[in-house]
């Protein structure tokens, strides 16, 4: 029976890192890759080889195409990020100037704080929303399938400008088709667009384009649970609950990671939404920090401030990157 | 008696959200439709109309007689088909190793990968786009198609999926004497079709709209894609909504298209039962 | 000896074919790249090819048309590269002065136009110019005009057109009390604002030296009168252009202030109310003061990458001041021509049967000496950011005019000195 197997895996602390680092070693000492050729020849050697040198080679296209278009480009941000430059002329070596002066920036932190929002947002609302949907599509009681699917997944395949100029008209504050629902009801006209409602709007409009493209990775996820399970579960009489808890959602495990974490990273670069609706305001407060960066770094041409922004931007991603994938387990040394 | 009912009332709920869900995210996308046929005075007219007071083809016609649809689609279909092709390759063979070996540095480079991704592009813009001149990638479908060919997105969910594959079965291969790359091509594979199928409509997808790029590398019109084009349609000067609508509208054909072509694939489920037994 | 003439003979051939190739160069064919932002620009340098190609047959022109936003990113990358900058490049006004700083990738043209001071409206040029090296020669002339509802005016009495605001302000009254705006507004953004304190004498955000002058009290006193325009009625800020058009259709905004492609602006998304607008001069501030402004443009500009300036600036003297290409441009794209000797073209006056058959032409080709000049440098985009948050501030009633400019001007020095 599954259940308790299945049960003792998800409550497997993740390794620490102390554990990873040993694998590392130990993994990094056997060194039968760098020895070729003794008297069996390169085939034998292959043979032997094969399963430690073969990951790298497919892994490798990616390392590659890294090192020549981003491993140099980020080093140049990182040096721009030291100096002041408008692109031309001379460069003024500020140090760490441009991060101190980022920390008591009044924009940048309210692009922050509104960057938070829409990324907290994203979890409160699209997450569930897509996995419920997701669920109920995947269950028995649902037989036309490919319509919601394919329903849920059309806002993304609208191109931006178009689905801007659609939206500027459903919240439009005078006319917009939502204030003429309320008017219906009674409700007087509210402005969708102004400081205390835009980043709801934002985040509305962010709900219908990334709600289906969620579905669709859950999807992916509960299809590739073996039915073995449930099968073997209801044998041993677990309900619908039981089923979903020690099945599903442990299941559900790695695409739930990649969810999160490409959630996260996608709603903090979030950039054209607020971009288009609002133009990042009113009074910045759809402003979101990748528009701040676009603003300083582009419209501005202040490259090296523009260029710490995007540095502190990638490095607060990367440091919530690193904890969700901790949290879930993910450095786990395989079983 | 009594659990049918509750499974109608299930069924019936269960419906009744994914519906009221379904009419809310399609309703801008029908009165989208609607506007490729309007006046553009018409678009912003209130009350909106539904149903156009006097339909016409007009912004049809000038996609193709003012902006040169066809040639412009053509463009982004060759791209978006090559890349799709190479990087669903590339992307599950570099998730397949990440999934299913254990090799010296494998969290670091992975962490490398992920990082990637969190680097928001206009960090590096400036220093891509010297690079993309000298590198004399300007002007060419290369250019545009080979950076972003192993891209980390389509690693990453290529590793969540392939770790549904079972050891087992790869190692019982082994001890038959099938090569690593056999192995994945053979057996991890075909066992992860769906998700295959849903990263060749991303792949597509990511491809089709992209905007930035191809206007870094591409600098004739003849080569642009459609996305370029369309945001021409509408700047300071010029807002030609009904025609942006339009062309939005044909521009989601050829990701419809695939999506129900690769229908199949998204139900096929995984299908390891059958293989172990 | 036979063999010392051979390579003597060779080397003369290779000086002759050097040589030969050096002067075939110079009349060789020359390619101007032209970067473009929109499909009426293109449209435009494509309509003139054939003429250009009969003036200068050695010339051949490339239009890279990039949508906006795009065009000028790249710009910066190839200024950035050292390589990769076109001949010729649009540059619109808000995007100038991001380019204006450091050591501008663009050449001064003050030499080139000079020339033509007399007939090209100088007043333009000070978007583009920096400690007096102008970097940009503008497309069109962009002049601000009243647009009204003429049916309204006369319904409820008012004559048209107006001598000045406080008069316009007092009349309006008759509007507001029958639920109308008279006038629409931003509440949000620089534009109306910025056009309104150019009209009233000022040279914008920034002086002749190009010192901060957001909290002049002139500007104060136009930000006052502004936002009490908006208090009391008489403007509405519809938040967006979707609204605007929407009222101006049910008859709920009687006029707007706008350059000449507003105009088109308000036929092609208004087209219901067609011969109802007219369009006048701006109510002056004080009885004889300004009676336009002006708002937007794009300007021709030469990068310092180009191989070729001379003969970009040859083809640009012919794009501007043939006067056939200025028309022909004026019908792709309604743009009207900076030079005065272009606006009394009959083609420019003819009855425009949207605007109650008036002459908009000659409304334009009147108030074309008084556009105002202004002064824009380098900051500016930082400057109507900061303004236009000021007026956001200071309309939602969080900050008194005065104080909310202040705050911008103060903030906008940090900038500055921040660099």
């Amino acid at each position: 029976m599954g259940l308790t197997g299945r049960e003792e895996q998800i409550r497997a602390a993740p390794a620490t890192p102390l554990q990873t680092a040993q694998s590392f070693l130990t993994n990094t000492v056997d060194s039968s890759i760098m020895k070729p050729a003794d008297e069996k020849g390169l085939r034998a050697w292959w043979s032997r080889s094969e399963r430690k040198v073969v990951p790298y080679v497919f892994i490798s296209p990616f390392y590659i195409l890294f090192i020549v278009f981003s491993v140099g480009p980020l080093i140049y941000a990182l040096y721009l990020s030291l100096h002041r430059w408008p692109g031309s002329g001379p460069m003024r070596h500020v140090g760490l100037g441009n991060y101190t002066y980022l920390a008591g920036d009044p924009v940048f932190l309210k692009s922050l704080w509104n960057t938070v929002y829409y990324a907290i947002g994203a979890f409160l609302f699209i997450l569930p929303l897509a996995l419920v949907l997701a669920l109920l599509i995947n269950s028995t009681l649902i037989r036309i399938k490919s319509l919601f699917r394919i329903g849920y997944f059309l806002p993304i395949l609208t191109s931006t400008v178009a689905a801007t100029i659609m939206f500027l008209l459903i919240f439009n504050n005078q006319f917009g088709l939502i204030n003429q629902g309320l008017a219906l009801l009674g409700i007087p006209a509210l402005k969708w667009l102004d400081e205390e409602l835009v980043k709801i709007s934002v985040l509305a409009v962010a709900t219908w384009r990334y709600t289906g493209i969620n579905v669709l990775y859950f999807l992916t996820g509960l299809q590739s649970i073996p039915p073995e399970l449930y099968e073997a579960a209801q044998v041993d009489g677990a309900g619908a609950w039981a089923q979903f808890r020690y099945i599903t959602i442990p299941q559900l495990r790695p695409i739930a990671l990649f969810v999160g974490v490409v959630t996260m990273i996608g709603s903090f670069q979030l950039f054209a939404e607020p971009l288009l609706l609002a133009n990042g305001g009113p009074n910045d407060a759809s402003l979101t920090i990748a528009n701040y960066l676009y603003r300083m770094g582009f419209t501005n041409a202040k490259l090296g401030y523009g260029s710490a922004i995007g540095w502190v931007l990638a490095l607060i991603i990367f440091g919530l990157s690193f904890i969700q994938l901790y949290l879930f387990g993910a450095f786990r040394k395989e079983d | 008696m009594d659990d049918t009912l509750t499974r109608r009332a299930q069924r019936t709920l269960a419906y009744g959200f994914l519906f009221f869900i379904l009419i809310a995210m399609a309703t801008p996308f029908v009165w989208m439709l609607s506007n490729t046929i309007k006046e553009q005075s018409e678009i912003f007219q209130m009350p909106p109309t539904l149903i156009p007071e006097e339909p016409h083809l007009r912004n049809y016609v000038s996609l193709f007689v003012d902006f040169d649809f066809a040639r412009h689609f053509l463009n982004s279909a060759f791209i978006a088909v090559v890349h799709t092709v190479s990087h669903l390759f590339l992307a599950s063979l570099a998730g397949f190793a990440f999934a299913k070996y254990t090799f010296p540095l494998k969290n670091f480079l992975f962490l490398v990968l992920l990082g990637s991704m969190m680097v928001p592009l206009y960090t590096i813009f400036i220093p891509l786009f010297v690079l993309v001149i000298r590198l004399g990638l300007v002007n060419s479908y290369a250019g545009v198609i080979i950076p972003g060919v192993a891209g980390a997105f389509g690693i990453f969910f290529m590793k969540q999926s392939m770790e549904a594959v079972p050891g087992e079965l790869l190692d019982s291969a082994r001890i038959d004497g099938a090569s690593e790359f056999r192995i994945y091509w053979q057996i991890a594979l075909p066992l992860v079709r769906p998700a295959l199928a849903v990263l060749a409509v991303l792949a597509f997808m990511g491809s089709w709209n992209d905007f930035v790029w191809p206007l870094v590398v591409l600098r004739s019109r003849e080569l642009q894609t459609l996305p370029v084009v369309m945001a021409g349609m509408v700047n300071l000067y010029r807002m030609e909504y009904g025609v942006v609508m339009a062309a939005s509208l044909l521009s989601t054909m050829p990701i419809l298209l695939l999506f129900l072509a690769l229908q199949k694939q998204f139900l096929a489920g995984l299908t390891v039962g059958a293989v172990k037994s | 000896m036979k063999r010392k003439t051979n390579m003597l003979f060779a080397v003369l051939l290779i000086l002759s074919l050097l040589i030969g190739a050096g002067s075939a160069s110079a009349q060789d064919d020359v390619t101007l790249t032209i970067w473009t932002f929109g499909s009426f620009f293109t449209d435009f340098y494509e309509g003139i090819e054939a003429d250009y190609k009969e003036i200068a047959p050695h010339v051949s022109i490339v239009v890279e048309e990039i949508p906006y936003g795009q065009l000028y990113d790249n710009l910066q990358g190839a200024f950035v590269a050292g390589v990769g900058a076109p001949d010729i490049v649009d540059v619109e006004q808000g995007v100038i002065s991001r380019f204006l700083k450091g050591e501008p990738g663009l050449v001064p043209l003050n030499d080139l136009i000079a020339p033509h001071a007399d007939d090209y409206i100088m007043a333009k040029t000070g978007l583009y110019a920096h400690q007096g090296a102008i970097y940009g020669i503008d497309h069109c002339l962009c002049p601000v005009v009243l647009y009204y509802r003429h049916d309204i005016f006369a319904d409820a009495g008012i004559e048209m057109p107006i001598a000045t605001w406080d008069e316009f302000v007092e009349a309006a009254s008759v509007l507001t009390e029958q639920g109308i705006s008279a006038l629409s507004l931003s509440d949000r953004s620089w534009g109306d604002f910025y056009m309104l304190l150019l009209q009233s004498g000022s040279p914008g955000f920034f002086d002749a030296d190009g010192n901060v002058i957001v909290d002049s009290p002139e500007a104060i006193a136009v930000l006052e009168w502004y936002l009490g325009l908006l208090e009391s009625g008489v403007a509405i800020a519809p938040g967006d252009s979707q609204s605007t058009y929407g009222l101006m259709s049910e008859g709920k905004i009687a006029a707007a202030i706008g350059a000449d492609w507003y105009g088109g602006f308000i036929k092609n998304n208004v087209a219901d109310t067609e011969g109802l607008w007219r369009a006048a001069p701006l109510p002056a501030f004080e009885e004889g003061g300004a009676r336009t402004s002006t708002h937007g443009g794009t300007a021709y500009s030469i990068t310092t990458q180009s191989e070729h300036k001379d003969e970009a600036w040859a083809y640009i003297e012919f794009a501007l001041f043939n006067e056939d290409n200025k028309i022909f441009e004026f019908q792709v794209n309604n743009l009207l021509p900076p030079v005065l000797s272009h606006l009394d073209n009959e083609a420019l006056l003819g009855p425009d049967p949207y605007f109650d058959n008036q002459s908009l032409g000659e409304l334009f080709l009147e108030l074309a000496p008084e556009v105002p000049h202004q002064s824009r440098g380098p900051w500016f985009n930082e400057a109507s950011t900061l303004v236009g948050n000021a007026i956001f501030e200071a309309a939602q009633g969080e900050k008194t005019a005065e104080q909310a400019l202040k705050d911008a001007a103060a903030e906008l020095r940090r900038q500055i000195d921040f660099g």
